[in-house]
């Protein structure tokens, strides 16, 4: 197993370990994602290790349609202008008929789907952004920003579709010019990498809520 | 591997390396924009509290001023005027029946002892030279002198001694507050203070009646005189808090907890 995948299973773990504190919110819903994810990966590494690598790609494609889905919703959770909790929810119905276009039109069933990773990192890193605009606003000033669990969720998120947009965008090209394979390793290189910086600030958002949950019930 | 495919690897690892570093760049400006916007924003609030404070010290030491000049002109006219008056009276006592002479003697003395307390009351400078406790005693010893209510007061000698005069005065004007209001309202026939420590920086003051009490959810809903509130806000000018326990037919007690670190100085 790779080590993002500890990673993950981290995360997972200490999603379960703060459940009394997620369950006071939204985040609660991390945990089923994030189970959601493990199964996925641990799918994807069976289908590796019994060399039936090509055939895992639509699993994949599915899965990141579910992820920028379940982040969308949760960015339409944590928005507080109505504005930009109308944007997000009208992302969901967006980014399926892109899926869908791009599963019967564009790449097909049996390669990477990279225009959606695409299309859905664009968005997720302007969500970021639009969330950061909320907290730069005067009435929300007062409030200390690292210590709300979502930011550190936003974090993970700019940080790992940032840094992944150039190698998404360019794997095609790598692809058509004899370059598969040093392609992939640099892929999976960059991948892993981000991945540890996403599901550690997954860790860290979920330590925070309970932190603050614990601090609450002090002042009582 | 050819050099041109590796320079092209390289630059990917290198684009993405930049925009990661972007991120982190652009999460520092807001995490530090924040932080100032923050501190910007509570300094704003602390110049806020100063200023209320100011207004409202500037505020007391007027109306000290009026009420110490008011005591002078009662101490030295109006209360010389009721002496001459007295002295007058006796002149003429001979020409009018002794029964209207001792009922009009008898009122004129009461005048002059009430203007006399009214003055003492209102004369700051008193309370500075007898300090807290004696004062508050006095406030108690007043109240007894009327018949209506029994009074108790018990301090320890050294109460209440790292309250500064400014705070002292303000202090003093809290529980005259209490004392009119029990007065007013609470049909007492008991009223009890008792000055506590707690610990070497604090002192609990209590003031109790045995009055017919009220209904404390009402403080919750704002629902207070100008009186309360001007307790409250003299409480945060020495930064002391003030509870109020009470329940209908079970009287009312008041504490104030005054803190050795008064934010007025």
């Amino acid at each position: 197993m790779s080590i993002d995948f500890y990673f993950e299973m981290f995360s997972l773990g200490t999603a379960i370990f703060c459940y009394t504190a997620l369950k006071q919110s939204r985040m609660v819903y991390f945990i089923p994602f994030l189970l959601l994810t493990v199964i996925v990966e641990f799918i994807g590494y069976l289908a590796i290790v019994y060399e039936i690598n090509y055939k895992n790609y639509w699993l994949y494609n599915v899965f990141n349609t579910i992820e920028f889905m379940f982040y969308a919703f949760m960015f339409a959770q944590h928005f507080q202008l109505p504005i930009l909790k109308k944007l997000a929810y009208s992302f969901l119905p967006l980014l399926i008929l892109f899926s869908a276009n791009n599963y019967i039109n564009l790449q097909g069933t049996d390669r990477f789907h990279t225009y959606t990773l695409l299309f859905g990192s664009f968005f997720m890193v302007f969500f970021c952004c639009c969330y950061f605009y909320e907290w730069v606003l005067p009435e929300q000033i007062t409030q200390n920003l690292v210590r709300q669990p979502f930011f550190w969720i936003c974090v993970g998120l700019l940080l790992f579709y940032l840094g992944s947009v150039i190698i998404n965008a360019l794997y095609e090209y790598l692809r058509s010019s004899d370059m598969i394979q040093e392609g992939k390793r640099i892929y999976v290189f960059i991948n892993r990498s981000l991945n540890i910086i996403l599901y550690t600030s997954f860790s860290i958002s979920f330590l925070i809520c309970r932190k603050n949950r614990k601090e609450s019930l002090s002042q009582l | 591997m050819p050099k041109e495919q590796e320079g092209i690897l390289v630059t990917i690892v290198v684009a993405s390396v930049f925009f990661v570093l972007i991120g982190i760049f652009f999460l520092i400006l807001i995490f530090f924009f924040l932080r100032r916007q923050r501190k910007y924003k509570m300094e704003k609030e602390e110049m806020r509290n100063r200023f209320e404070q100011t207004l409202l010290k500037t505020q007391l030491e007027i109306q000290e001023h009026t009420f110490n000049y008011i005591s002078q002109e009662i101490h030295d006219n109006i209360g010389q005027i009721l002496s001459l008056v007295r002295i007058n009276l006796n002149v003429l006592a001979e020409n009018l029946p002794d029964v209207h002479f001792e009922k009009t003697d008898e009122l004129l003395g009461k005048v002059i002892r009430d203007l006399r307390t009214l003055s003492h009351n209102l004369n700051s400078n008193r309370l500075q030279e007898i300090g807290i406790v004696e004062g508050l005693k006095s406030l108690l010893q007043q109240l007894e002198k009327t018949g209506k209510y029994s009074t108790e007061f018990n301090a320890p000698i050294s109460s209440l001694s790292f309250v500064n005069k400014d705070n002292s005065l303000i202090l003093y004007r809290m529980v005259q507050e209490v004392l009119n209001n029990i007065i007013k309202h609470a049909q007492a026939s008991k009223i009890v203070i008792d000055i506590e420590a707690k610990g070497s920086q604090c002192h609990l003051l209590k003031i109790s009646d045995n009055g017919r009490g009220f209904d404390t959810s009402k403080l919750q809903e704002n629902k207070t005189g100008i009186g309360l509130q001007n307790i409250f806000t003299r409480a945060k000018m020495i930064n002391s808090s003030v509870s109020i326990k009470s329940s209908e037919q079970e009287g009312t007690t008041i504490v104030f907890e005054i803190n050795n670190q008064p934010l007025l100085k």
